[in-house]
């Protein structure tokens, strides 16, 4: 008797495992996938984070201005990335602010120079973003319109120059050139919608205007310098297997624009940059330790970057503490 | 530079001449390359730059060119030949009107145009005499795009040459 009610007593409990966990499968699916690989962003049902990333970005080849793809021979371009970050959702759920600020480690060695290493902070960023429209979450029923809504959140990033710029280099390498040098502003959405309860898509796109600013070389000739802007465009796919592990794949492509100098278009100075990757998330304690491991590459493939001085692997390992308050 | 083409055509591309400004605001104008009846000058510069003590320039990849209003001419050589990565090191004969310029002052700047940035570093330019010249540490800190402008004063004159580097590693 006893024996012959196994079965029916682990039926049972598992729909009431399911039943139960089920709610919260779905609060992480949206956790993760509304913050997917933007460190320093709010998941969905938290109301801030602290997180600390750190990050190892190795370039193996570069792409020439006409797509050329040519492996690094006789250069070790190698950087160590510390980026602290923290979010907070601020006067309503539907609105955070953010922030990062990466330390970095950086080792350039080149044919007939010695090697450097140099440490300092990079370029610090302060986002706002807000959601605009929720995903029901329930996958996706035609006759039922409102289910394809997708997560709809627009944000804007401010960059500032905190990280010393190309110009203000006093090493042979530059091995001690942590930023990009000019204020930027960026605008987009993130595009967030689940096709089922546990796998979601999402796009991201961008656009990022770098301001002009003055710029000097070893002569000492200064020009006004405008940075070309940045377009972004981020497509993910995310896949919640349970309530502690998440997996997502994801293609990134930056088009910059075409730069400026002293009011003249720069020719050839547009550039493309195809990165794919992928990343894995688990709980250590749900919902508050999560750890985000996260491999990203350019695909060494002639035509499919250009403009790229340097190209490789990056490889980030994430732990943040999320608060629900 | 483009410097994966055949022995007798063009090494180094100095490309967008009448149409680019240069890293100093001025209409580079170039001199379209001639490296067969180059041969003779670049070898001369080849053993002087061997002479004082560099690695021996092999006569591939020189070219000729003149300054922006046609001033100087002068036939330059790169070390290496494609200029990479790294440290790179130029060789060039100065001459106007047939002769050679043995007094110039001269200064290079390397210059990335689409980052808007150079090296941090000023090459060394040395004057070995009888109008050859020597560019030293000159820091090419990425692949890409480089503009090197030299600026050369003799005589109570001063012209431009802008040379294009495509640096592929």
């Amino acid at each position: 008797m006893i024996l012959g009610r196994v079965p029916l007593l682990f039926a049972l409990s598992l729909l009431t495992s399911v039943v139960l966990w089920a709610p919260r499968v779905s609060a992480q699916a949206c956790c993760t996938a509304t913050a997917s690989s933007q460190l320093g962003v709010v998941g969905r049902c938290y109301r801030g984070v602290l997180a600390t990333q750190l990050g190892y970005d190795r370039a193996f080849g570069s792409f020439a201005r006409d797509g050329t793809y040519a492996g690094l021979d006789d250069a070790s371009v190698q950087d160590l990335t510390l980026t602290l970050a923290a979010g907070l959702r601020l006067f309503t759920p539907a609105l955070q602010v953010y922030t990062t600020l990466p330390l970095r480690l950086q080792q350039r060695s080149f044919s007939g120079v010695p090697s450097e290493t140099r440490v300092g902070t990079g370029d610090a960023t302060a986002g706002l973003r807000a959601i605009l429209v929720d995903d029901l979450m329930a996958g996706m029923d035609f006759g039922q319109p409102r289910t394809l809504l997708p997560f709809v959140e627009p944000f804007v990033v401010a960059r500032a120059p905190t990280g010393r710029a190309p110009s203000e280099s006093n090493t042979a390498t530059q091995a001690d050139v942590m930023g990009d040098g000019a204020w930027a502003l960026a605008g987009g959405v993130v595009l967030t919608k689940f096709v089922t309860v546990r796998q979601a898509v999402s796009a991201n796109a961008s656009y990022g205007h770098r301001f002009a600013h003055s710029v000097s070389g070893a002569a000492g000739v200064e020009r006004r310098f405008s940075p070309g802007a940045e377009i972004d465009v981020k497509l993910a796919y995310v896949e919640v297997l349970d309530l502690f592990w998440s997996w997502s794949l994801f293609a990134t492509v930056r088009w910059t624009l075409p730069a400026r100098s002293e009011g003249q278009t720069v020719d050839g100075s547009e550039s493309r940059r195809v990165r794919l990757g992928a990343s894995v998330s688990h709980y250590l304690t749900y919902p508050k330790w999560q750890l985000i491991g996260a491999v990203a590459f350019d695909p060494p493939v002639s035509d499919l970057s250009q403009g790229v001085p340097y190209a490789g692997a990056t490889a980030t390992l994430s732990m943040q503490r999320n608060f629900t308050f | 530079m483009t410097a994966r083409t055949q022995p007798t055509a063009t090494v180094w591309r100095l490309s967008g001449a009448t149409k680019r400004r240069s890293a100093l605001g001025v209409e580079p104008h170039y001199t379209r390359l001639m490296p067969t009846a180059a041969h003779a000058r670049v070898f001369a510069v080849a053993v002087v730059l061997g002479a004082c003590g560099g690695e021996p320039l092999a006569p591939q990849g020189s070219f000729d060119a003149s300054s922006r209003t046609g001033t100087f001419e002068a036939t330059f050589s790169s070390l290496p030949d494609p200029p990479t990565t790294g440290t790179n090191a130029l060789g060039f004969e100065l001459r106007k009107g047939g002769g050679s310029v043995v007094d110039a002052m001269v200064t290079l700047e390397p210059w990335m145009p689409a980052h808007g940035h150079g090296s941090s570093k000023a090459p060394l330019v040395t004057n070995l005499g009888a109008g050859a010249y020597r560019a030293e540490d000159i820091y090419l800190t990425m692949p890409g795009h480089w503009e090197l402008t030299i600026e050369v004063s003799a005589g109570g004159e001063r012209d431009l040459f802008v040379l294009d580097y495509d640096v592929k590693q």
